[in-house]
């Protein structure tokens, strides 16, 4: 399930395994936790991405989830990646519940420009902004299963590990998500 | 298969959602060659050859998508946010530097000289 750039770095330096890493941690070697950092931030960061739809709020979701993995990083069992990922995975729950108690809705043009030149904001497309609106309409449990299928790359079933489900639910859910979004979208860019 | 939709398409805002079940169906070959698992060639059969293509056009964001990097002022924002060393040792009383103030230090020796005194007199 490891990102393949992760899995040769640690396959090329097994002193530097994430058991390793956190080993040392641990121990007091507080810098080291930023190996880790490097390590998963991307995949987590574009997983906290796709599911809120802003830069801002998914950078406070990732930074906070890694805060808390410092934390409690005597608690890991098994794979590193797979139990911090949980936690921005919840974080994002989390945030998206509360959007929805408190009614707000989330539309792109209330989010405040986070893009750091007029580049990236002129790379803003139009079907970037429709598969955005479109993305934030399904159910958050669709729209994580698209994303980490499509955007993040996974496997069935280093999702079903992940999210600790059935492959056969897991394909019904990027299914579903597909036909959602081909449905919102299909009349303008078919 | 599809179903019928009308024209003029659903609208969407955040929290609606077409109702599951009533949508479009793409075919299970549109739906391995997504998964990775059939060339484009063998999804396009029919109608479905308008869904390649519509999957084709959204291939392309869906790529700069997964070519996002973490912001870079993050690790240095979570590294400055850690709490502080996790093992704090604590030395034994008899072994701690004390450090006293030259005031406190004349206060003391003026108390051991009047205390002297008084012994003195009290003695004599």
């Amino acid at each position: 399930m490891k990102t393949t750039a992760a899995a040769a770095e640690q396959t090329e330096q097994p002193e530097n395994s994430d058991q390793e890493v956190i080993s040392r941690v641990l121990a007091g070697d507080r810098d080291s936790f930023g190996i880790l950092i490097q390590r998963y931030s991307d995949p987590l960061y574009r997983h906290a991405l796709g599911m809120t739809g802003s830069p801002d709020v998914a950078e406070d979701i990732l930074q906070m989830s890694l805060i808390k993995a410092y934390q409690h990083l005597a608690e890991v069992r098994g794979r590193f990646d797979a139990w911090v990922f949980r936690i921005v995975a919840n974080g994002c729950k989390d945030w998206l519940k509360n959007i929805r108690r408190t009614h707000l809705s989330y539309e792109e043009d209330d989010q405040p420009s986070s893009y750091a030149t007029p580049e990236e904001e002129l790379d803003r497309t139009e079907l970037r902004s429709d598969l955005d609106r479109a993305l934030a309409s399904l159910p958050a449990s669709l729209r994580e299963a698209f994303i980490m299928k499509h955007v993040e790359g996974r496997s069935y079933e280093e999702m079903a590990e992940l999210l600790e489900t059935t492959v056969g639910a897991l394909k019904m859910r990027v299914h579903r998500a597909r036909e959602a979004l081909q449905v919102l979208l299909e009349e303008k860019y078919a | 298969m599809r179903s019928d939709f009308s024209k003029s398409g659903p609208e969407f805002s955040s929290g609606e959602f077409p109702t599951l079940g009533s949508g479009l169906r793409l075919s299970p070959e549109v739906h391995a060659w997504l998964d990775g698992r059939l060339p484009a060639h063998a999804a396009r059969k029919g109608d479905a050859a308008h869904d390649v293509e519509f999957w084709n056009r959204i291939e392309s964001d869906i790529a700069k998508r997964r070519q996002v990097r973490t912001p870079v002022h993050v690790q240095r924002a979570v590294m400055a946010a850690l709490p502080g060393a996790s093992r704090v040792t604590v030395r034994p009383w008899h072994l701690r530097t004390v450090t006293v103030a030259r005031g406190v230090l004349a206060l003391g020796g003026a108390a051991l000289v009047a205390l002297g005194l008084a012994l003195g007199i009290a003695l004599g």
